[in-house]
């Protein structure tokens, strides 16, 4: 049994034909670009939706991809982009029947909710009531310092992976990781003060 | 190492699901089918432009063939691809059963917020809809009220994806101003376009609206018509 390929050789592959490769790919990405989108975008049929368009245009692009970053910071790049792209319609674009424009949204950061169904919050337990706020923290944060956040310290990418994927200078995105943290532990309190 | 980096190890994760991966794999096996009609000559910038348009021209020919084929000869059994356990229908020349499926969400306060069973919705909120079809043909939109009376609102070519109900390249929604009751949302997938309706989009098939009124979970196919639909009862605002 050979060693397993590269997400590069398969991209490679996947561009010279081989019907598999992008395949292999999905399996390995599905999930932390999936996990990225749905916190981005706070709705899951927007992040599948996203979520296709990302992977379409990888196979679009493949034949001008040069390796010269983390190639999960390429992927990741794209999947930001379109979500961004995504926002901008969903909060542009909408019309009611008559055809008018809604008015546009005085804020810049996504406003979409989450639908909790089922149990009520008595039946939670501390533990999932503490990610449940986490979670809306994280959901307020602005879109720069929650993607800088959940790619380092979610997704595992480097700090200068995710300056790859923001297009932003490493320092910016120490700059705005820091922000993020400080901001989490100012909304949830002590239990979140670093322990030293 | 802190409490919130614990905590941020906790969250949960999610995953793309499996009709998303059939998704891009289909539509990456459509892009090369298109492909392969090019002429084989070395790419220039004018040629790839060129090429853009090829490919939409042969996708359109593509999309008109499937329909031509599936209503001169009946139903052909697609050419499948196995991989990985997935199953892709590419290059289908026409599905023996087409799939079709609604998503709705309501736009409420201008933000869109899900739909989740058993909720409500409200007089003011709005009905975005989206549908995926697997399929070339006709897509659609209707609304059946709680009188059993049908309303195609929306009607419009379509080709395999996920399409978003758009007017002139802009989203629209369903106002739910004026309606009470419980009211059925939902997609009707045909291979032949409907006749036009008087004073509505097009005349639905006869015995369309009671077989959306009929029990019974969706998507359901009605007489020709693959159908996908979600009912909404319109409550008060708390």
């Amino acid at each position: 049994m050979g060693e397993s390929r590269t997400d590069e050789e398969l991209l490679f592959a996947h561009r010279d034909g081989d019907r598999f490769a992008l395949g292999e790919l999905l399996e390995r990405y599905r999930g932390p670009v999936m996990t990225y989108l749905v916190r981005t975008l706070r709705d899951r049929p927007l992040a599948e939706e996203v979520f296709i368009d990302t992977f379409v245009a990888l196979h679009r692009s493949a034949h001008k991809y040069q390796p010269q970053g983390a190639f999960r910071a390429y992927v990741f790049r794209i999947a930001r982009n379109r979500a961004i792209s995504a926002l901008r319609r969903v909060h542009e674009r909408i019309m009611r029947k008559s055809i008018s424009l809604t008015p546009e949204p005085d804020e810049s950061r996504p406003r979409f909710q989450l639908i909790q169904g089922g149990a009520g919050p008595e039946r939670l337990t501390a533990a999932r009531q503490q990610l449940d706020k986490l979670e809306s923290a994280i959901a307020a944060l602005p879109e720069n310092r929650r993607s800088a956040l959940l790619l380092v310290h979610v997704e595992g990418l480097s700090y200068p992976e995710a300056a790859e994927v923001l297009e932003v200078p490493l320092g910016t995105v120490k700059t705005w990781i820091h922000q993020a943290r400080k901001t989490l532990r100012g909304e949830l309190g002590e239990r979140f003060v670093e322990r030293g | 190492m802190d409490t919130l980096d614990e905590a941020l190890a906790e969250l949960p994760r999610h995953d793309a699901p499996e009709w998303a991966i059939q998704e891009i794999l289909a539509r990456v096996e459509a892009d090369r089918a298109s492909e392969q009609v090019e002429p084989p000559v070395a790419p220039t910038a004018t040629l790839r432009m060129r090429a853009g348009w090829i490919g939409l021209a042969a996708g359109l020919a593509l999309g008109l063939g499937i329909l031509w084929a599936t209503t001169q000869r009946g139903p052909e059994s697609s050419a499948v691809v196995s991989h990985g356990g997935m199953t892709l229908k590419g290059a289908a020349l026409a599905p023996v059963d087409p799939s079709i499926s609604l998503g709705l969400s309501l736009l409420r306060d201008d933000v869109p917020v899900a739909l989740v069973p058993g909720a409500s919705a409200l007089g003011t909120d709005t009905v975005l809809l989206r549908y995926t079809t697997d399929s070339s043909g006709f897509a659609y939109l209707f609304r059946l009220g709680p009188d059993d009376e049908l309303e195609v609102f929306h009607g419009t070519p379509t080709l395999p994806g996920t399409h978003h109900v758009t007017v002139d390249d802009r989203i629209v929604g369903y106002d739910l101003a004026g309606l009470a009751g419980e009211h059925i949302f939902g997609v009707a997938f045909s291979q032949a376009p409907w006749a036009p309706g008087r004073g509505a989009t097009a005349e639905a098939p006869a015995g369309l609206a009671q077989g959306i009124a009929a029990r019974g979970a969706f998507p359901r196919t009605i007489g020709e018509v693959r159908v996908d639909a979600v009912p909404v009862r319109l409550g008060a605002r708390p």
